[in-house]
């Protein structure tokens, strides 16, 4: 049987990247999952061109919630905060590359959507 | 541990699904081939709308439909059918309550009680209600062992007109002391609704000993049908209900600029009802009878106390709740080497089926601290042996995960 979860997801859930506290963040994002509880903070540090130069991120949750957090916030470093706002939900689950069922997508999607500033709920 | 029926008479685990274990019927519960077949029975043998048509099949289906109400109020000892309303669940049944009744019948400012246990849709209603017609709510505190604290409840009911409490709840299995509460309710002149979502299918429920004004279910957790659901008001409320929706059914004279409306419960059941529903229910209801709730009180019991015993000898777990003998029907657990959702994918991939999350009652596990557990219900169709697996998997998971996870790779 093919294992639930791939060994980069466990790999990012036992070693996460940027699971840290920012000093002197300028922009702090929450949010949390409705499906479960789950809650989420992402700390940015942001240049002249509204680039984000430094991220951290805290939360307790499951494996997908906690790799993706991980995963995400390494995708989005030196990249536009507006960009990065703009990011579907196709693009982040690609990154993740595993197979979830649309309760699970929920946790995968909670940094994209803590970062949109919007409910976690996948667009159409 | 004897099975208290055999498993084959529920179809759904003799189709694609025949090899799972089913721990979820706190959500909703599997169907009994009776039930089924009612549904099927009414399109093929009865269908015509009620109370309208004057000829032979719609007289029949309007004295069938009334049939199911009495056998509603025999199930739960109300005395009159015309106690009986159907809606479409548990959660309509509150919201019609909030609607047709305490929006009318309290005063801005007076306070309404609710407990620390409830699910969403014991909340929910009543903060709506609340914000638009100036009402308090009050939560009754429950316990570190979750139970509501029995102490100083002459000040807890001090200032509140009306009690809406869970009789077992969906996260703690805790079962309140409903009458004990209720009788001491009623001394102060409160108003009490129960949400018996979770204990009409687990034991016998008698309105009258227990003196609820209000008691609501959902057909669908106890072996019926989706879609369905049994608000029980209390005879002497009768005359306080108000319309909840409007339009046909309910009215006895429409004219252009006035209408006059029919009495309880017909007053409440605007539109046409879910009428195969409503009889498939009938059936349920003569199966859960065959089948005896005694039976199932002592069946949901044993199992409850094996699957307690059996969860709390695993190190590092945490149940949520009183102890077993103080609950019924469901155990909700924790435990720090693995997430709730992790947990529920990995036995999902053996076919074992639980849930995780906050099973709606998010204020309660702020309280308990934790943002998610792992829940097991069962239903009548459930074996020790559906235990043994579930606890043998469970078991082989925390062992695997509870070991550096990097030896995994
Ligand atoms: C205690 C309790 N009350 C109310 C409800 C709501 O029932 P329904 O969704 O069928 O309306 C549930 C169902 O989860 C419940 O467990």
């Amino acid at each position: 049987m093919e294992p639930t979860y791939k060994k980069t997801i466990l790999r990012h859930y036992n070693n996460p990247s940027n699971k840290l506290d920012l000093k002197k963040p300028t922009k702090v994002f929450s949010g949390a999952n409705p499906f479960c509880g789950d809650k989420l903070e992402i700390k940015v540090k942001l240049d002249g061109q509204k680039k984000i130069t430094d991220v951290s991120w805290s939360g307790d949750g499951c494996v997908i919630s906690q790799s993706s957090a991980s995963i995400f916030t390494d995708m989005i470093k030196g990249k536009k905060l507006a960009q990065i706002q703009k990011m579907t939900s196709a693009k982040l689950l690609k990154e993740l590359d595993i197979n979830l069922s649309p309760a699970r997508r929920k946790c995968a999607l909670l940094p994209l959507y803590t970062i949109k500033e919007t409910a976690n709920e996948e667009e159409e | 541990m004897k099975n208290l029926v055999n498993k084959n008479n529920f179809p759904i685990f003799s189709g694609r699904f025949k090899k799972m274990v089913y721990l979820d019927s706190a959500a909703t519960s599997q169907k009994p081939k009776e039930v089924i077949a009612a549904e099927k029975d009414w399109y093929e043998n009865h269908n015509a709308n009620i109370h309208r048509g004057a000829y032979k099949l719609a007289e029949e289906a309007t004295e069938l439909f009334e049939n199911s109400r009495q056998k509603v109020a025999d199930f739960i000892s109300a005395p009159s059918a015309k106690s009986i309303v159907f809606t479409k669940g548990a959660t309509e049944s509150i919201n019609l309550v909030a609607g047709a009744w305490a929006r009318y019948n309290l005063k801005k400012g007076d306070t309404i009680l609710l407990t620390e246990m409830e699910h969403h849709a014991n909340i929910v209603p009543w903060q709506l209600l609340s914000k638009e017609r100036g009402f308090k709510i009050k939560y009754w505190p429950i316990s570190q062992a979750g139970e509501l604290i029995m102490s100083n409840l002459d000040e807890l009911f001090s200032g509140v007109k009306f009690l809406s409490l869970v009789h077992i709840s969906n996260v703690l299995g805790t079962v309140n002391q409903i009458e004990k509460i209720i009788s001491l309710a009623k001394k102060k002149g409160l108003v009490v609704l129960v949400d018996a979502a979770q204990s009409v299918v687990h034991l016998p429920i008698n309105v009258v000993k227990m003196k609820a004004d209000f008691l609501v279910f959902s057909a669908h957790k106890m072996l019926g049908p989706t879609g369905l659901g049994v608000l029980y008001i209390q005879p002497d409320l009768f005359n306080q209900m108000k319309p909840y929706q409007s339009g046909g059914e309910m009215i006895s004279e429409v004219g252009f600029k006035s209408v006059k409306f029919k009495k309880v419960p017909w007053l409440l059941e605007a539109g046409t009802q879910p009428l195969a529903q409503v009889f498939a229910l009938n059936k349920t209801i003569d199966y859960i009878n065959k089948v005896g709730l005694k039976n199932i009180k002592e069946h949901s019991r044993s199992l409850t106390d094996y699957a307690y015993l059996k969860l709390s000898e695993i190190d590092g777990l945490t149940i949520h709740g009183p102890s077993a003998k103080k609950r019924l029907g469901l155990i909700s657990f924790s435990t720090k080497i693995i997430h709730a959702h992790d947990l529920a994918t990995l036995l999902d991939r053996k076919n074992i089926f639980i849930r995780a999350g906050h099973h709606c009652a998010m204020p309660l596990h702020e309280k308990l601290n934790v943002p998610a557990t792992a829940r097991i219900s069962f239903g009548i169709y459930n074996t020790k042996e559906d235990v043994d697996k579930f606890i043998k998997e469970l078991k082989s998971i925390l062992k695997q995960w509870s070991q550096p996870i990097k030896k995994q790779f």
